[in-house]
């Protein structure tokens, strides 16, 4: 019976694993491609796209393009403070609100809330985005501040992450030892920062990783609120190389290559936390 | 202890966040004897005693560096910082920045931006001193006032390499020779004979494909008035493209250059940069494309193979026969509306150092690579295409370009024209699609 | 095991004969508690979505171009315009078939991976960072990339497998571009939402499967009747995010075909910013726009609200 069973899974794994790599290589392959044509210039790039090295050996000077003409330290600095501070406001903030939302959701203020933020979501950002600067622009002069980008992304970001939040409280996080906090005597305020938001953390991680990827990657928000060029993130920066009727393909390969870096940093990173704040929570 | 932690960084990201970004003002006073009082009297300006800054949005991604380093060389001179910056899509862009209150001061764009803008935004620049040498003629010209100042003549033709040519002939490649289809269609039977299967080489692209409608317009009598004049005639009922011998004549060639078409087997799977590296090399002869087309196709020119452009073949069409067509593509604004007298001041300035300054030409001619609008510039053009652009210009063999298609020309009528490349369309279909896009819509003038 | 609800209401209000001064504390009180932990996300939702919002439905009202100052109110005419705008409808259509194999696709195998990943086959740190990777190409790049794979090393598959369907770009005809763009979406998307499938079964309390083991049951009823129920809100979760990603994209569909060939894969995003800025019909867009927005929305909030129909609490 035992050896059976051994048997059985062996097969199953052995097929998964199989399965997996052609996953992977399929996911893998636009990568490989990026990077091997960091590696090549243009010429080399449009007319022999297969070719793995160039003919004129690896062009590091895409990379040095990349750094000078992109001003890379500045936009990198300026993706990171805009990144980081964006997530970490998003990440308190709209994790209180859902679990008050979940909390209360008989009391119409929040159904009202909840409802308006979900239809948010569904708004294509062209319907807002003129009316956007045009008031604050326009009328307000907000723009061209970094400030005020984080607390744009904040405003646009929350639905969505209350929206996760919402349905990973409502189904794991247990209200039995709220209670018994709550009889104890803890305030409302404690009993979410030293009880939920601990039990939050698959969830909290994962939104982490999302919008930190979302709002690297961003650019749409970032061009219209961003016009000085010193306050550049990393995706207009690389726009640099595009032209108006063909681009500048190794210098944007190694601009991508560059820009991609902290952020897999980062997800491998994460990866590990996530299953340690899991192994801890299950120990409770 | 963590919690500590967390707030000490969360200060360190903070601080560098509520830096807003300002354009650094180095305010430094200059003294004037740097610059010639000749210089100033051209100008129209002297040096700013307080740094003026200035922005400066560039369509024309390609000569940013040439024009960085002009910007940068100006503002020395006279005290003025231009922050440039590009887009490639200026239309947008120019409705964004104004909704935001950002208009750049100076900026390159086409002429249906400035026919949006001039309006309400941009600075009449009728009293200018360039206008009178070639600024009227050829800027963007709004209620008989000129707003743009024309900053590149381009033209629409064949692109070809010389050398490829020759090679096979085994003569000198006169391109007027063969400014008839059947001419042309003789010359390409000899390429076809010595090696060349496929000499000619067309776009995929929506913006190309859309370029070949304007050979129907261009080509009506070579000029913008016979143009618009047949356009009107058309939205009156009175004429259809069908009845039209100049539109049969582009459409016979645009099949026989469809038929020699190195892309062939995919017409729609083109790759511009591959299309480019075709010809440059020789495995093709000609391009149908343009000579603003040099930045992509330079780094497959060959050494010591010779290029250049010529007319679209056409039959039955003897007025026009031999000749591109060409006219100023993209112009220079000034914006009136977010900027200050003295920005505005500054832009002029810049745009007077552009056209009469040594160092102003210099910047415009060999390091943009532009032909210029104005008849005092007397530099030569230096890459091939502008040689051979100017050599037309001066033969009289450049026709006035299209400069009256409504905005909506291309996402309407762009794809049709790519269908029948690729075979789904007959030239039946397009000329009523002609027809019936022309007697909604009349010609901008 | 579960609770009869998952509200604090019933403890924190207080009993129904001590009215008056108490009531009123904790009404206090709860606006206060409300404030502080919602209001700041509602301060500037309100700030950044909202009133833009209102005022982008004010600019469908008017014949604003995009750059005059004047913004005459011409009423409904914007929408009437719409109602004949063909190609608009056309590239909804075709919006609506991208968005729906899309969020099938992704869906399926997002769910499968995620199971895979955390099932403990060996690697798997490193297999989620893979499938996680395609997120972090966006934008015009990934366009470019993959119009490059489909263009270029396409063809040159035909010389190992000789179908017709590797002769020519896929790009160059309309069946197999709309493919191309659902198969750039699967492949950008699932390992987004792979993760957050994985939250899901992560956050499955491992003591109902513990004792549903013990109890006997086989894997795949404890699947069946376990896992699932309490996946629900993820996969609404997810459904929602890959409707409303898929339906919006705009930036994949310009670098990818450009629309083409000959307009067949222009959908609504692409046709409304064209309409917008290179049309100057900026009212007209706006309004197709938010046509856009509420059969998206009709769409998406029917499919959320069945979803947390059947959601339990634990």
């Amino acid at each position: 019976m035992a050896s059976e069973k051994r048997n059985s899974t062996k097969h199953g794994i052995g097929v998964k694993t199989v399965f997996g790599c052609v996953l992977c290589f399929l996911y893998l392959l636009p990568f490989v491609l990026v990077l091997v044509n960091s590696f090549k210039r243009k010429v080399s790039i449009v007319k022999f796209p297969l070719q793995l090295i160039d003919d004129n050996g690896l062009q590091v000077i895409n990379y040095a393009n990349a750094i000078v003409k992109m001003d890379f330290f500045r936009a990198f600095v300026n993706s990171i403070v805009i990144t980081v501070l964006s997530v970490m406001v998003l990440v308190v903030f709209s994790s209180m609100a859902a679990y008050f939302l979940v909390r209360h959701s008989t009391w119409k203020v929040c159904k009202l809330t909840f409802s308006l933020m979900l239809a948010s979501m569904a708004v294509p950002f062209q319907v807002v985005m003129i009316p956007l600067i045009t008031i604050y622009g326009g009328s307000l002069h907000v723009l061209n501040s970094r400030t005020t980008l984080i607390l744009m992304n904040f405003g646009f970001g929350v639905a969505m992450c209350i929206f996760m939040c919402h349905g990973f409280i409502k189904s794991s996080v247990p209200i039995a030892v709220e209670e018994a906090a709550k009889i104890d005597g803890c305030s409302a305020h404690g009993i979410f920062f030293r009880i939920v938001f601990p039990l939050l953390k698959p969830i909290l991680s994962t939104i982490v990783i999302l919008e930190s990827m979302g709002f690297w990657n961003d650019f749409l928000l970032p061009s219209l609120v961003l016009g000085q060029r010193s306050l550049y993130t990393l995706p207009l920066a690389i726009r640099t190389f595009y032209g108006t009727f063909s681009n500048d393909y190794g210098n944007i390969m190694a601009g991508l290559v560059l820009s991609m870096l902290p952020i897999l940093m980062l997800y491998i990173l994460l990866q590990r936390n996530i299953i340690s704040g899991v192994v801890a929570g299950a120990v409770k | 202890m963590k919690k500590a932690l967390l707030v000490c960084l969360c200060i360190a990201f903070v601080f560098p966040a509520f830096a807003n970004g300002t354009i650094e003002q180095s305010t430094t006073v200059k003294s004037e004897s740097s610059v010639s009082s000749e210089e100033i009297a051209q100008v129209g300006g002297s040096p700013f005693s307080k740094t003026v800054a200035i922005t400066f949005m560039n369509s024309k991604p390609e000569i940013t560096e040439a024009l960085q380093a002009g910007c940068k060389a100006f503002g020395e001179k006279y005290n003025v910082e231009i922050e440039l910056y590009e887009s490639s899509s200026p239309g947008d862009a120019l409705a964004k920045k104004y909704a935001s209150g950002e208009a750049p001061t100076l900026a390159i764009v086409d002429l249906a931006n400035i026919r949006d803008l001039y309006a309400e935004k941009l600075v009449d620049l009728s009293n200018e001193p360039w206008v009178s040498l070639g600024g009227r003629e050829l800027g963007a010209l709004m209620n008989g006032k000129v707003y743009g100042m024309p900053f590149t003549i381009e033209a629409t033709g064949l692109l070809y390499n010389k050398t490829a040519i020759e090679k096979i002939i085994g003569k000198t490649f006169v391109p007027t020779d063969y400014a008839t289809l059947d001419a042309f269609k003789a010359l390409c039977t000899e390429l076809q004979k010595g090696g060349m299967k496929y000499p000619v080489v067309l776009n995929s692209e929506d913006w190309s494909v859309n370029k070949t409608y304007q050979w129907i317009y261009a080509y009506q009598d070579g000029t913008i008035k016979g143009a618009i004049q047949f356009l009107k005639a058309v939205h009156d009922g009175k004429t259809t493209y069908e009845d039209n011998a100049v539109f049969q004549g582009v459409m016979d060639t645009y099949d026989y250059l469809a038929s020699t078409n190195i892309n062939h087997a995919d017409p729609l799977a083109a790759d511009y940069d591959l299309n480019a590296s075709y010809v440059a090399e020789g495995k093709a002869a000609f391009w149908l494309n343009g000579t603003w087309a040099w930045p992509d196709f330079a780094p497959f020119a060959v050494e010591g193979m010779e290029y250049g452009i010529c007319a679209y073949p056409i039959n039955g069409a003897p007025a026009v026969q031999g000749k591109a067509f060409g006219a100023a593509t993209k112009f220079i604004m000034i914006d009136t509306v977010n900027s200050s007298e003295e920005q505005k001041k500054a832009a002029k300035i810049f745009l007077n150092w552009l056209v009469f300054t040594k160092e102003g030409q210099d910047c415009l001619v060999n390091q943009c690579e532009i032909v210029p609008a104005f008849s005092n510039v007397a530099l030569e053009p230096t890459n091939p295409f502008n040689v051979s652009l100017k050599k037309l210009i001066n033969d009289g063999l450049l026709a006035e370009g299209v400069t009256y298609s409504p905005s909506d020309h291309r996402s309407v009528l762009a794809a049709p024209l790519q269908a029948y490349l690729a075979g789904k369309n007959s030239r039946m279909d397009i000329a009523k699609l002609l027809d019936e896009y022309w007697t909604k819509r009349l010609p901008k003038e | 095991m579960s609770r009869p609800s998952g509200r604090l209401d019933e403890t924190s209000l207080p009993a129904r004969g001590e009215k008056g001064m108490h009531s009123q504390k904790s009404h206090h009180r709860d606006i206060v508690l409300f404030l502080s932990f919602v209001g700041p996300s509602i301060l500037f939702f309100v700030l950044v979505f909202i009133v833009p919002m209102m005022f982008g439905v004010y600019l469908t009202l008017t014949d604003w171009n995009g750059y005059a100052s004047s913004k005459a109110l011409v009423g409904l005419r914007n929408y009437i315009d719409v109602l004949s705008d063909g190609s608009f409808w056309k590239s909804m259509g075709n919006t609506v078939q991208y968005s729906f194999v899309s969020v099938v696709m992704v869906n399926c195998l997002a769910f499968g991976l995620a199971y895979m990943l955390t099932s403990g086959i060996r690697g798997e740190h490193w297999l989620r960072a893979v499938f996680f990777i395609p997120n972090l190409i966006g934008g015009l790049i990934l366009g470019y990339i993959w119009r490059f794979v489909f263009s270029r090393v396409v063809v040159n598959l035909y010389a190992f497998i000789p179908l017709e369907l590797f002769k020519q770009s896929w790009l160059s005809f309309p069946g197999t571009a709309m493919a191309a763009m659902i198969i750039v979406a699967t492949w950008q998307y699932s390992g987004y939402i792979m993760l957050v499938y994985i939250a899901g079964f992560i956050g499955i309390p491992q003591d109902m499967i513990e004792a549903a083991r013990i109890d006997g049951a086989k894997e795949s009823c404890i699947t069946r009747k376990i896992r699932i129920p309490l996946m629900v809100p993820s996969i609404v979760v997810s459904l929602f995010l890959t409707l409303t990603r898929t339906f919006k994209v705009y930036d994949l569909n310009v670098s990818l075909t450009a629309g083409g060939p000959y307009d067949s894969t222009k959908l609504a995003a692409m046709h409304i910013y064209a309409k917008a800025f290179e049309e100057q019909r900026y009212g007209v867009g706006q309004a197709e726009a938010l046509i856009m927005f509420v059969v998206m929305a009709v769409i998406a909030l029917t499919q959320t609200y069945i979803g947390k129909k059947r959601e339990q609490e634990v």
